[in-house]
Order: structure tokens, then sequence, then C-alpha cells
């Protein structure tokens, strides 16, 4: 219904022009911070519903990151609705120096969009006074709509009756002698003092006695605590006489660290139907327009209490009742070299997510590294549970007996008040040797590096090589070496190109500009004729002297390939060039001679193209 | 001028040749360190040599220093990857270390196929065939000749090209060898980043990034498995 709502929005928000440059922008609440400190990010998506479009975060080594709320806000200013989505990120910064969060992705109609770097400078505990105060300092990576920057400030008006948070929920009676707002949110813990990684339940509930077309999902934002969702639900109630329907969220919350920490007021923007009257005539029309309001909760503080002393060195965060480790190994009999993958599986009810990676002990003679491991934990009875694995590759370097000793874990128990430590099975591990092509052959990892000592049983490498000074000359490595001046044959051909060019242009060709000019420039018949016929020589090669006209035709169609046409024409202009050449003077008149000329030029440019 | 040309030679080439003998030698007494040295001297003067490469390999491996001796087997192969020996030593190096040369599932004789030019000589073969590619191609623009040959050079010079890229993407991730005992990926490029993995002696892995002293690596076998370590670890192979 969420996802329908805010695409509905959205939709609206595209038609309407409504898409911002700035799709994705990025904040955070400091930008100076210390080591484990808590910065909050804000993601802000806006134009579209990230609802259906989630923002693909980058690789944060620097900090340990927390999910600290999903929210989505629209704003309906009587024409164009706007709508704006905010995932929220504790960051806890693990190491001094300056730390980068690197854009931040979102993919939407098939296109990619980033916010800005942001840069925050950490400090070790102690060490950031001096430096410009975290609450004077924000770091914006785009513009963030006004809407967007109010959207995650505490309500300075509670609309709701002020419970007692830790009264219990009477199903049909909220609380008795209150008169209810029609619509109003309310928020509730189950304790408002736990131990760092106890479980803390929120109920968050929406009520409406009124007529609501629309809602936004519920904007919540933490500081000081991890979240993990546990379940929903919808039902009618009835207090101080009204019919209200609830919309109720559990959210289960994990204090990240000792100290107060805080759920800020939590909103849900709504649009509801609003009758009104009016007079028409001797008529009274109602009419419904819409409303836009908005539901606020009150803000609520945690105290969260140190662990006790004593964790001891198996302590890996958990938090929590009835938690078991085991131990497995994926094979129990390997060959030398070959991984054998060690999963250790954590089961218990509380802060799964939470865990670090428990240590293994040395195995001496195996080289281990640490592979990413799952976390599988879903809420039972509002109560989060499930199981965490780890998993390490070990590689023996040698055939013997080893053994994965007992693993010790140990996790702290807030209904006993105290730790409790458990504790795997050892592991035998037969490892064999070899059977791969240097067969049993085991070499050490290096002196000191806790193997065993080299063992050659069979095999060995090849022997050196004589004389390996002298490296032969290879034309093909050398001619690799040339670099840029392998590209000296491209611009041959490029050259060849752009002279074929001027040629096909007879920019080039010396027989034919010089039988153009001279044609151009002849004064009588003789000159046009020595002009073809020298042009005929040139382009041959043959001396055209003494050939008769029917000797030369026949040498340009079978030596030259010459169309038949051209050489018909070449006869026929050949017989007129001796007919004006021997006639009377005076007997041939300029536009003839004109003419002439003009068909010299047209034959030389057909021979031109036509002689091979 | 030839004879100038010969004694030129000889004389660049000398100590190579004396720093050889000298560390054959060596290695034949078994005195692996004196042999390293001198090869390494060599391999000042001569440092195209694949068989000294692989001579650093031998040296390295008798001094018990697998990835090392990996590392130059590997640097050897690169150069001149149809030499038997070479082919032989890597692969009894890498599976020392639980690797082999031949990706699984494929026939050795096509891997032998494949690696039957290097990389260097497949670029040179290619622009080779480019020069006469281009040369025939000119010649039959002025002449109308040649259209056969040209085609088959063309077709030559495609195939080659494609060959050297398959070659290129082929050895992406086999930039260089771990040589430290254990080498630790951190999760940035600082000692006080979280080790993220843990790699042993004589793993091929990809570099793919680097700051100051560190290196991103990523693990030859396990894409998955990527971290920083301090170039101190690592020895190239490419960039020879």
């Amino acid at each position: 219904m969420r996802k329908k709502i805010i695409l509905f929005l959205a939709v609206l928000s595209a038609c309407a022009g409504g898409f911002a440059q700035d799709i994705i922008s990025a904040k955070v609440d400091k930008t100076v911070a210390e080591v484990n400190d808590e910065i909050l990010l804000t993601v802000t998506v806006s134009g579209i519903s990230a609802d259906v479009l989630s923002p693909q975060m980058p690789s944060l080594p620097n900090f340990n990151i927390y999910e600290a709320g999903y929210s989505a806000s629209s704003d309906f200013d009587g024409k164009v609705y706007t709508v704006s989505t905010q995932y929220l990120y504790r960051l806890i910064p693990r190491f001094a120096g300056r730390a980068e969060i690197g854009p931040i992705k979102i993919k939407y109609l098939d296109k990619e969009y980033y916010t800005q770097p942001v840069y925050i400078d950490v400090y070790r505990k102690g060490e950031s006074s001096g430096k410009p105060s975290p609450q004077q300092t924000q770091a914006a990576t785009s513009a963030v709509p006004a809407q967007t920057a109010q959207s995650a400030a505490p309500s300075a008006r509670p609309v709701v009756p002020q419970p007692s948070p830790a009264k219990p929920v009477e199903e049909t009676e909220l609380y008795p002698n209150q008169k209810y707002a029609d619509a109003f949110l309310q928020a509730f813990v189950d304790k408002h003092e736990a131990y760092v990684g106890e479980q803390i339940t929120l109920t968050m509930s929406f009520y409406s006695a009124i007529k609501v077309t629309d809602f936004t999902p519920l904007i919540q934002s933490f500081q000081g605590l991890a979240k993990e969702d546990i379940d929903t639900e919808n039902k009618r109630i009835i207090l101080g006489g009204k019919d209200y329907f609830s919309a109720t969220a559990r959210t289960a919350l994990f204090g990240l660290r000792e100290g107060t920490a805080k759920i800020d007021s939590s909103h849900v923007d709504y649009l509801y139907m609003k009758p009104q009257n009016s007079i028409l005539g001797s008529w009274q029309i109602t009419t419904n327009t819409v409303q836009k309001d908005t539901a606020k909760s009150v803000p609520i503080d945690i105290k969260i209490k140190p662990l006790p002393a004593g964790a001891g060195p198996s302590f890996y965060g958990a938090v929590g009742d009835k938690f078991s480790i085991n131990a497995d190994v994926d094979n129990k009999t390997a060959e030398a070299g070959t991984a054998v993958t060690l999963t250790l599986t954590v089961r218990g009810v509380g802060n799964l997510k939470m865990i670090t990676q428990p240590a293994v002990p040395e195995i001496k003679g195996m080289k281990m590294y640490e592979v990413a491991g799952t976390t599988n934990s879903a809420a039972v009875n509002g109560v989060v549970q499930g199981y965490k694995t780890f998993k390490t590759v070990l590689v023996p370097a040698s055939p013997g007996n080893y053994t994965v000793p007992s693993i010790p874990f140990t996790y702290f128990s807030p209904a006993l008040g105290k730790y409790q430590t458990i504790k795997t099975e050892p592991i035998d591990i037969k490892v064999t040797p070899s059977t791969s092509s240097a067969a049993n052959n085991v070499f050490s990892y290096g002196t000191g590096g806790g193997g065993p000592s080299a063992q050659n049983v069979a095999g060995d490498i090849h022997y050196i090589k004589q004389n390996a000074g002298k490296a032969p000359f290879n034309f093909a490595v050398f001619a690799a070496g040339f670099g840029l001046l392998n590209l000296i044959p491209v611009l041959v051909v490029l050259a060849a190109l752009f002279i074929k060019f001027l040629e096909a242009k007879g920019l080039l060709d010396r027989a034919v500009s010089k039988a153009k000019k001279k044609a151009k420039a002849a004064k009588n018949a003789q000159e046009l004729d020595d002009a073809l016929f020298e042009f005929i020589e040139r382009k041959t090669g043959t001396p055209t002297g003494s050939l008769k006209i029917n000797e030369i035709t026949e040498m340009l169609v079978n030596k030259h390939k010459v169309n038949r046409a051209t050489v018909t024409d070449l006869e026929a202009l050949s017989d007129r060039l001796d007919a004006f050449r021997f006639a009377p003077q005076g007997f041939v008149n300029a536009l003839e001679a004109a003419k002439l000329k003009q068909t010299v030029l047209r034959i030389i440019r057909a021979l031109e193209r036509e002689i091979k | 001028m030839k004879k100038f040309l010969f004694i030129l030679f000889i004389l660049i080439c000398a100590p190579a040749f004396a720093s050889v003998a000298e560390g054959d030698a060596a290695y034949a007494a078994g005195n692996f360190t004196d042999a390293l040295k001198q090869y390494e001297n060599a391999l000042a003067s001569e440092p195209g040599s694949a068989y000294l490469y692989y001579n650093i390999g031998n040296t390295y491996f008798k001094l018990d220093e697998l990835g090392r001796a990996t590392a130059y087997y590997a640097k050897a192969f690169a150069i001149n990857p149809r030499d038997a020996d070479i082919r032989y030593n890597l692969n009894f190096a890498l599976s020392k270390s639980g690797q082999t040369l031949v990706p699984d599932g494929m026939p050795p004789a096509l891997h032998k196929a494949f690696f039957i030019m290097s990389g260097a000589e497949l670029k040179g073969l290619f622009f080779i065939l480019l020069w006469l590619l281009c040369l025939a191609f000119a010649f039959y623009i002025f002449k109308r000749k040649g259209k056969r040959v040209v085609f088959t050079l063309a077709f030559a010079a495609v195939f080659v090209l494609c060959w050297y890229l398959a070659h290129y993407f082929a050895v992406d991730g086999m930039d260089a060898v771990t040589v430290a005992q254990v080498t630790q990926l951190r999760s940035g490029p600082e000692d006080t980043f979280e080790v993220t993995a843990t790699l042993p002696e004589g793993y091929f892995v990809g570099l793919k990034d680097k700051k100051d002293d560190w290196v991103l690596a990523v693990n030859y076998k396990d894409g998955n498995m990527r971290g920083w370590a301090k170039k101190s670890n690592f020895i190239s192979i490419r960039g020879l």
C-alpha cells in the first residue's frame, strides 16, 4: 500500500515536471567527529520513489554502519505533489584520520545518479577540542530542499495526548478520560533503561478517526541505536467513544554505546477529506476538499547502561540469551595445500548483527584467512533471534593430523545480569599428501612461519639454464618496442589514398594538365591536334607520330581498355581536325573553332578516366 | 664498423656473462646465496633474459622462498612461455601453495597452445602484420593488384589482435605474487585498518589501485577477496 502511494505521488510529481536536478543528495550532521562518535547520514531521494529504488551505499571501511530509519514525505501546494524520501544511517567512525563517504548511487530509468563525496575529519578521543564544533558544522553534498531539512526536526507541537509510555496499551481505551485528536501518532518503548546491545522494542502507532485518503510512510530517526524491523499490524479500536483506524509498526532497537540514546520525534504526513457546506439559492451543498496535515510523536530518551566489567577476551559483543556456538569443517580429510573451510555458527536470542568474528586460535602448520559470513535473524513473538555464521579458510601445508581447538564464546545475559561462556568441540582434520603434479613434495611456507620444515620426498624442480646471460634476439618483441612508430604504415596508407584522390581530380597528372592548357591556348586546328596526340603519347607511353589513327585507336582499345564509344569519338574528332587543318584560310569561323576546342577537351577528359 | 659493434657488444655483455658463469658455479656447489647475488648482477645488464629469471627462481626455491621463486618463474614465463623447463618449474612452485598453472577444466594442450607466444611477442607480431597489411594495401591502391594478399594479411592481423587481447585478459589478476610468509589484506591503506583476509606465500594477485606504499590486491582465484597491503609484500610480474 505504501509503495502504491509513493508510486502514485511520484507519478504525479513526474507529470507535473517536478523532477529536480538533484535526484539524490547526501548530508551529514557533522564533519568533525571522534572515534566511536555517532554521525547521522541522511540520503535524500527527491522526485522519485526511493521506496522502489533503494540507494546503493559504497564501501565504507572507516565506519561501522547502522540503518537508522526509512522515511518519506510529500508536499502538496494545491497543484503539484513533490515527494522526497530519506534514508537515515548512523555511522560510527572506527579510525582517526580523514574519512570519505564515497558517491552513493541510485539507478532510475537506466540512468545512474550519484551524490558528491563527503569528507569527515575523525580524531582520537579527546583530540577534537578546538576543531569546528560538530553542532555548527553541516555538510551537504548538494542542495537539499528546505522541506527535507525540516523533516528530521523534532516536533515543537505535540498533537498526541501525553501518555505514560511505560503503561501498557489497552485494547479499547488508551488513556481514560482523555480527549483524542482526530488523527495522531503515538510511540512508546517497552523499557527506558537497557544494557548496550540489549533489545528495546519500540511500538509506533498512527490513529485516525477521519477519512484519510493517503499518508506517507513513517519518518523515524534514532540516535545511538541500531534498528531491526519486527512486524506491522492494522486494526480498528474505540477511543473516547470514536472509531479509530490504527496502523502499528514494531521495531527492535539495540543501544550502541553507554549514554542516552534518543528516538527523535517521528511524523506521518496524511491527506484527508474535509466536508465544507455552502448555500446555493435555497440549496445547502456539502463538498469535500482535500486537506493535508501532519501527525507527530513525542521524542523518547532511553538510558543505555554499560556492560559490566569482566567480559574476557572471548566476548565478541553478544548480548542476549540462549546462545550456542558450533564449529564444523567441510572436510575432515584433505590433501596438503588444499583449503578446508571452518564454519562457526552462533545461535541465540539477541543482537546477532552486532557480533564480531570469534578468534580462531593459531594452528601450527596451517595458514588461515577469514572470509565473509552470513547473518540470518528475524523477530519471533517480538524478539530478534536467529544465527550468524563466520567462515575461516584453513590451508594445511603438509600431511599429518591437525586439531582445531575448542573455541570459547562469551555473551552477556541481561536476564541473569552476568556473562556466560560456551565453547565449541575440538575438530580433528587428517591431511594426506598432495596428489597434484608435484606428488609427495612438501615445501615449507618459509622459515619461521610455523609450518613444517622442507621435505623433498620425490621429484624436484628442473635444473638451471646454462648461458642464461644472453637473451636471444626476438624480432617480434623488438617490433613491439617501436611504440608510436608502428603508426607509420597507417600514415602510408592515408598518404596513398590522398595521392589517389588528387590524381582522380587531375591535380597530379602532368600529362592531363599540360594537354588541357595547350588545348585551351590553341589558335588553330594544328595546335589542337598536337595537344590531343601529345596527351595520348604521354598517357600510353607510345609514340603516336608514326601511327595512323586506326592504329592508335586499336592500341587504346586493346592495350589500355578504352571504351569503343570514346575511340569512335576520337576518330571523328581526328577527321574533323584534319578537315579544319587543311581548309582554306577564312573557311573556319570562330564558333566552329570554339566547338572543336570543347570537343578536344572532352575527349582528353574521357581518355584520362579510361586509359588504364 | 662491424668490428666496432662487436667489441661494443662484448664490452656490454662481458660482465653479464662472467656473473652468470659464477652464478652457475655457485649454484652447482650448493651456494645458493652467492648464486643469487651473481644472477641478480647479471640481470641488471640483461633485464630481458627469461633464463636469468628462471635461474633466480630456482635459487630462491632452493633457499626455501616459495613466493619469490614463484614470482621469478612467472616473470620468466611472461617472457618465454614456450620453454618446457620454465613451465614445469612454475607449475611445480604453484602446486606447493595449492595452485595450478592450468585453470581447472582447461585441457593442458590448449593452455600450451594459447601461451605459445608471450604478450610482447603477440603485440610485436600484430605490428609486423599491420606494417605488411598497410604496405600491401598502399600497393593495391596504386596498382589494383594483390587483393588476396590484403585480405589474408587483414585476417591474420585481426586474429592476432584478438589473441593478444584474450592473452591480456587471461593474465588479468596475475600482476604480482605474494612473497611475505603471511600477507594481511586490510580494509584500507593503513595499518590501523581492520584485517579482512590473509594470503599465504606464493599466491597470484591482481593489483587494482595504489596509494603511497600500499596497493589494493585482489586474489587471483577469488575475486571477492580483496584488500590493501604494503607493496613490499609482493613482487610485480608485469611491467618488465
